[in-house]
C-alpha cells in the first residue's frame, strides 16, 4: 500500500519547482524556531557533522525522520518503515545512493550517478539539508541559530543558514519539521555503521537475479514509495 | 522464322549405243519422261537452350520434295546438319554494367574472393595456434551486433548498414545455441562454463557439471571441469583475464573458478555452510589460483595467471575502511568478513608483480617488462564505456586493457590464453537502455580490431561470440539510414510513422524489461532501476529518442529485461578458425580452441 506520507515527504524534500521565487504572502508572523530543538547559539567547529530530527505531518499522520550527515555522507532513516537511504558524494560530484531494507538485512546499490536522474532531487542540499534551494530571504538572528523565513503562495520554508538545514517547511497541507538536533560525533558514527553488514546488491546485477524473491520484495517495495516521475523539469 | 532454299537440279537423259556397222536412222522420239524430283534445303534458326546448340545457332535440313508443293516439310528432312554457335565465356562491360558498377556487387564478390582465399589458406593445414584470444560480448546477441553496426556507421557519417563492426569481418561465422543444461534461456555461468570446458551445464553455477546443485558444496570435487585457462598454464603458456564487469563475475570467474553460485563473489556472499564444507570463494580462487592448480596436479608446477584486469576490488579487501583505495565510492569499500586482504595477499605472493587501481596507475605500467599485472579498476563493475569519463580517477577502456595484455602476454614462447570480457553490454540491456548496450558493443569491436592489429593471425585463434542474448529487437520498417537508436520513419517519408494506435514508435524495442524512462543525458543506464516499471506504449512524439537517457519501450513488465534464448553469433579468425561453422552447441567453442592450440595435449605435460 504507497503511503501518502511517503509521496509527501518526497514533495517536501525533493522538489524546487518554483516555490521559493514566488511572491511571498502579506501579514505572517516570523518563524520562531522552539528553544527544544536545541539549535545551539554558538556553531559547533564541525558542523559537517550532525543529527536532525524532522516530524512530517500530513493528512493526520505524523512521522519521525532522523537526518545524519557525515561530511560528504548522508543517512536518512524513517521516511519509510524498515527503509533507510545513504548518499556519498564523491570527489567528481556524483552520488552514490544504497537504500537499506531493514526487514531484510540487505541493501541495493546504485552506480555514482548524478543525483538528478535517481532520486527527482536538484542538488545535493536537498539530501544533505533537506531543502532543495535556499530560501531566497534575508535571516535573522545570528550564528548558530541564522534564520531565513520565507512565505510563498505554496506554503513556507525557513532554513538554518549557518547549518544549512531546512528547520521547517510547509506545502501542499504536509509540515515537516526541525524537533530535535544535535552533534553527538560517537552517535552519528554507530548510526552509519548500523547498517554495515548489510549484504548489498548493485542494481546493475539485479539482471542476473531474477530468481532471488526477496531482492524481488525488496524492489518493489523501494519503488512503491517512488514518485512515477522519470526526470527533473 | 523458317527460311526456305530452293535449289532445281535438271534430270537429263543420255544415251550410249553401241557402235557395230553403219548407223540406223533414227528411230522415234520417245514419249517425255515424268517429272523430275526437287530436292530441297531448309535452314531453322536455333534459339538459345536448344538441346542440340544450347548457345544457338542454325539447323539445315534437307530433302526431297516429294509432295512437290515446294516446301520442304518435317517429314520430307532425310538429312539435319546443326551449325551452332560457339559458347560465350565472357560477357561484354556493357552487358554487366549494370551489375559491374554496383558496389554491392563488386563488394559481394570481394567478399567471396576473401572467403575463398582464407579457406584456400586453411584446406590441408595442420597449423596449430600458439595463442588463443576469446572474446565474449556478455549479452551481445544478433540483433545487439547488427544495432551496434549501424550506430557505429552512422557515427562515422554512413547510413550505418553496410558497416561492419571488426569481427564482422572474420573469414569464419557460426552459431551457437546457448542453453543451459537445465534452461532453455540461459545465464552467463552456465554458458562461460560450457565455453571454457568443453561441458554443458547448469544455470548459476561455474566450474562445475550438471551433477552439482546450485548452492551446495556437495559432490563438487568429483564434478570439477577443467578450464582452457587451466589446460593453458600446465601447457606453460601465459594467461590473462580482462574484463569491464567485477572480474569475479560469472563470466570472467568461469575461466578460473568453481563455484556452486555464482554469486559466491567473496566469502560474506557464501552460506556458513558452504564455507564449513570447505567450498572457497570466487575472489579467493582467483589470488589462490597457482596453489591451487598446482595442488589438484601434484607434481605439476604453474606459474599463475600474468593479467587480471577488470573491476570488483570489494570482494577482495576486508570489510575495513583503512583498507579502503583512494577512489572508493562506499565508506567501506571492502566485503570480505574474514578480515584478509586478498590485494596485499596477492603483492606478498607476486612481489615482482604490479597491483593499479586507477587509469594513471595503468598509464604507468611498462606492459613488455611487467612480471605480473593485477588491477582492479572500480569497487564494483567498471564502467559503462558511455559513463567512463565521469569515474574518479578514470579508467582504461576495454582496447586499452587488452593490449596491454597481449604486450604482456605475447612475450612467452610457449604462446598465451586470453579471454576479454565486455561485461556492460549485458547490464545496460538488463536496465532497458540499448544506448548503453551497443556503445559498450562498439568499444568491445575496437577492442577486438587492437587485437588484431597487435597479433600474428597465422599463429593465434581469435573468437569472438556472445554467452547470450537479450530481447531487444530490430523492425518497424525504418528507411535506410535511419537513426538507429530513432522513431521509425518509413521509406520516402520524412515523419515518424504513427503505427495504429497514432503513436510514433521507436526501431529498437524490448519484449520485457522495466520499460520506457525519458532519463535525457543521463550516461548511466542503471537509473531506471530507482524508478517504477512502465511497460507499454507510450507516446514518443516530443521525446527525444537518441538520447543516451532513453529507455526503450518494453511489453511485458520484469524487474529488469531478461537474456534471450536465440542462438549467438561466433566468429573466427586465425588457425582453427574453420572449425567455426553451422550451428553448434556452445561447449564446441572450447573444443574448437583445444584442437587448434592443442590445449589438452600441451597440457599434458
Amino acid at each position: 500500500m504507497k503511503s501518502n506520507l511517503s509521496a509527501v515527504f518526497a514533495v517536501l524534500i525533493l522538489t524546487a519547482c518554483s516555490e521559493a521565487d514566488s511572491p511571498a504572502a502579506v501579514g505572517n508572523a516570523p518563524f520562531v524556531l522552539p528553544a527544544s530543538v536545541g539549535v545551539p547559539s554558538v556553531c559547533p567547529d564541525d558542523r559537517a557533522f550532525l543529527h536532525a530530527r524532522y516530524r512530517i505531518a500530513a493528512g493526520g499522520e505524523t512521522r519521525m525522520l532522523d537526518l545524519y550527515r557525515r561530511a560528504n555522507e548522508v543517512l536518512h532513516v524513517g521516511r519509510e518503515p524498515d527503509l533507510a537511504e545513504y548518499w556519498r558524494r564523491l570527489p567528481n560530484d556524483r552520488i552514490v545512493h544504497t537504500r537499506f531494507f531493514d526487514d531484510y538485512g540487505r541493501g541495493i546499490e546504485y552506480e555514482p550517478s548524478d543525483l538528478l536522474s535517481v532520486t527527482g532531487a536538484q542538488n545535493w542540499a536537498a539530501l544533505s539539508g533537506l531543502a532543495p534551494v535556499r530560501p531566497d530571504a534575508e535571516a535573522s538572528g545570528e550564528g548558530c541559530t541564522a534564520l531565513a523565513d520565507r512565505h510563498t503562495v505554496f506554503g513556507r520554508i525557513a532554513y538554518l543558514t549557518e547549518l544549512d538545514l531546512m528547520a521547517y517547511r510547509r506545502t501542499y497541507g504536509a509540515t515537516i519539521s526541525l524537533v530535535a538536533l544535535d552533534f553527538d560525533r560517537d552517535a552519528i558514527d554507530a548510526a552509519f555503521r548500523e547498517r554495515d553488514d548489510y549484504p548489498l546488491v548493485d542494481f546493475a546485477d539485479v539482471g542476473d537475479m531474477e530468481n532471488d524473491d526477496e531482492l524481488a520484495r525488496m524492489m518493489a517495495k523501494s519503488f512503491m514509495e517512488r514518485r512515477d516521475h522519470g526526470h527533473a523539469h | 522464322m523458317r527460311k526456305l532454299l530452293i535449289t532445281t537440279v535438271l534430270a537429263s537423259a543420255a544415251t550410249l549405243a553401241g557402235c557395230d556397222g553403219d548407223d540406223g536412222a533414227p528411230g522415234t522420239p520417245g514419249a517425255d519422261g515424268a517429272p523430275g524430283q526437287v530436292s530441297l534445303v531448309r535452314q531453322d534458326a536455333l534459339t538459345v537452350g536448344d538441346a542440340n546448340c544450347p548457345n544457338g545457332g542454325t539447323a539445315i535440313n534437307s530433302g526431297i520434295d516429294t509432295d512437290s508443293d515446294g516446301a520442304l516439310a518435317d517429314s520430307e528432312v532425310t538429312a539435319t546438319n546443326f551449325n551452332c554457335r560457339p559458347g560465350r565465356t565472357v560477357l561484354t562491360s556493357a552487358e554487366l554494367n549494370a551489375s559491374l558498377s554496383n558496389s554491392y556487387f563488386s563488394g559481394g564478390r570481394k567478399t567471396v574472393a576473401a572467403t575463398r582465399a582464407a579457406v584456400d589458406a586453411r584446406a590441408g593445414s595442420n597449423r596449430r595456434a600458439k595463442n588463443v584470444i576469446l572474446f565474449v560480448g556478455d549479452g551481445m546477441g544478433i540483433s545487439t551486433v547488427t544495432a551496434a553496426r549501424i550506430l557505429d556507421g552512422q557515427d562515422k557519417g554512413m547510413p550505418g548498414e553496410e558497416n561492419q563492426l571488426s569481427f564482422g569481418r572474420f573469414p569464419f561465422t557460426g552459431l551457437a545455441k546457448t542453453y543451459n543444461v537445465d534452461a532453455q534461456t540461459p545465464d552467463s555461468a552456465g554458458t562461460m562454463t560450457a565455453m571454457v570446458t568443453g561441458v554443458k551445464t547448469d544455470v548459476g553455477t561455474i566450474g562445475y557439471d550438471e551433477d552439482v546443485v546450485r548452492g551446495t558444496c556437495e559432490a563438487t570435487q568429483a564434478n570439477e571441469l577443467v578450464t582452457a585457462l587451466e589446460l593453458a598454464e600446465l601447457a606453460g603458456m601465459s594467461t590473462g583475464i580482462v574484463s569491464t564487469a567485477r572480474i569475479t563475475h560469472a563470466t570472467p570467474a568461469a575461466t578460473y573458478a568453481k563455484a556452486a553460485n555464482r554469486n559466491w563473489e567473496d566469502i560474506s556472499d557464501m552460506p556458513a555452510a558452504a564455507v564449513t564444507a570447505g567450498c572457497k570463494d570466487i575472489a579467493d580462487q582467483l589470488v589462490s589460483f597457482e596453489a591451487n592448480l598446482e595442488s589438484k596436479f601434484p607434481g605439476r608446477d604453474v606459474d599463475g595467471i600474468e593479467v587480471v584486469m577488470g573491476g570488483g576490488r570489494r570482494h577482495f579487501l576486508p570489510r575495513d575502511a583503512a583498507a579502503n583505495s583512494p577512489d572508493a565510492r562506499s565508506s567501506v569499500e571492502g566485503d570480505r568478513t574474514d578480515g584478509r586482504n586478498l590485494v596485499t595477499e596477492w603483492q606478498a605472493a607476486y612481489p615482482a608483480g604490479e597491483y593499479v587501481f586507477d587509469q594513471a596507475g595503468f598509464d604507468a605500467l611498462n606492459v613488455e617488462t611487467a612480471d605480473k599485472i593485477f588491477a582492479l579498476f572500480n569497487e564494483s563493475h567498471m564502467q559503462y564505456e558511455i559513463d567512463r569519463a565521469n569515474d574518479v580517477r578514470g579508467e582504461p577502456s576495454i582496447a586499452e586493457m587488452t593490449a596491454a595484455a597481449i604486450q604482456r602476454l605475447d612475450n612467452d614462447p610457449d604462446g598465451f590464453f586470453l579471454s576479454v570480457e565486455s561485461g556492460r553490454i549485458d547490464h545496460s540491456h538488463h536496465a532497458g537502455n540499448a544506448h548503453g548496450a551497443l556503445r559498450d558493443t562498439i568499444a568491445f569491436s575496437e577492442a577486438i580490431q587492437r587485437a588484431v592489429d597487435l597479433v600474428d593471425l597465422n599463429e593465434t585463434l581469435i573468437i569472438v561470440t556472445a554467452d547470450h542474448g537479450h530481447v531487444m529487437t530490430l523492425g518497424g520498417y525504418p528507411k535506410r539510414g535511419n537513426p538507429i537508436l530513432g522513431k521509425v520513419v518509413r521509406v520516402g517519408k520524412t515523419d515518424a510513422h504513427l503505427a495504429a494506435d497514432d503513436l510514433p514508435h521507436t526501431t529498437v524495442t524490448y519484449s520485457n524489461g522495466r520499460g520506457f524512462r525519458d532519463l535525457g543525458n543521463n550516461t548511466n543506464p542503471d537509473a531506471s532501476y530507482g524508478l517504477p516499471i512502465d511497460t507499454g506504449r507510450k507516446d514518443l512524439t516530443s521525446v527525444n529518442t537518441l538520447a543516451p537517457g532513453f529507455h526503450q519501450e518494453a511489453l511485458v513488465p520484469t524487474g529488469s529485461e531478461t537474456h534471450s534464448g536465440e542462438d549467438v553469433g561466433v566468429y573466427a579468425t586465425g588457425p582453427g578458425a574453420e572449425l567455426v561453422a553451422g550451428t553448434q552447441e556452445q561447449n564446441a567453442i572450447f573444443h574448437v580452441m583445444d584442437r587448434a592450440a592443442n590445449l589438452v595435449t600441451r597440457a599434458g605435460g
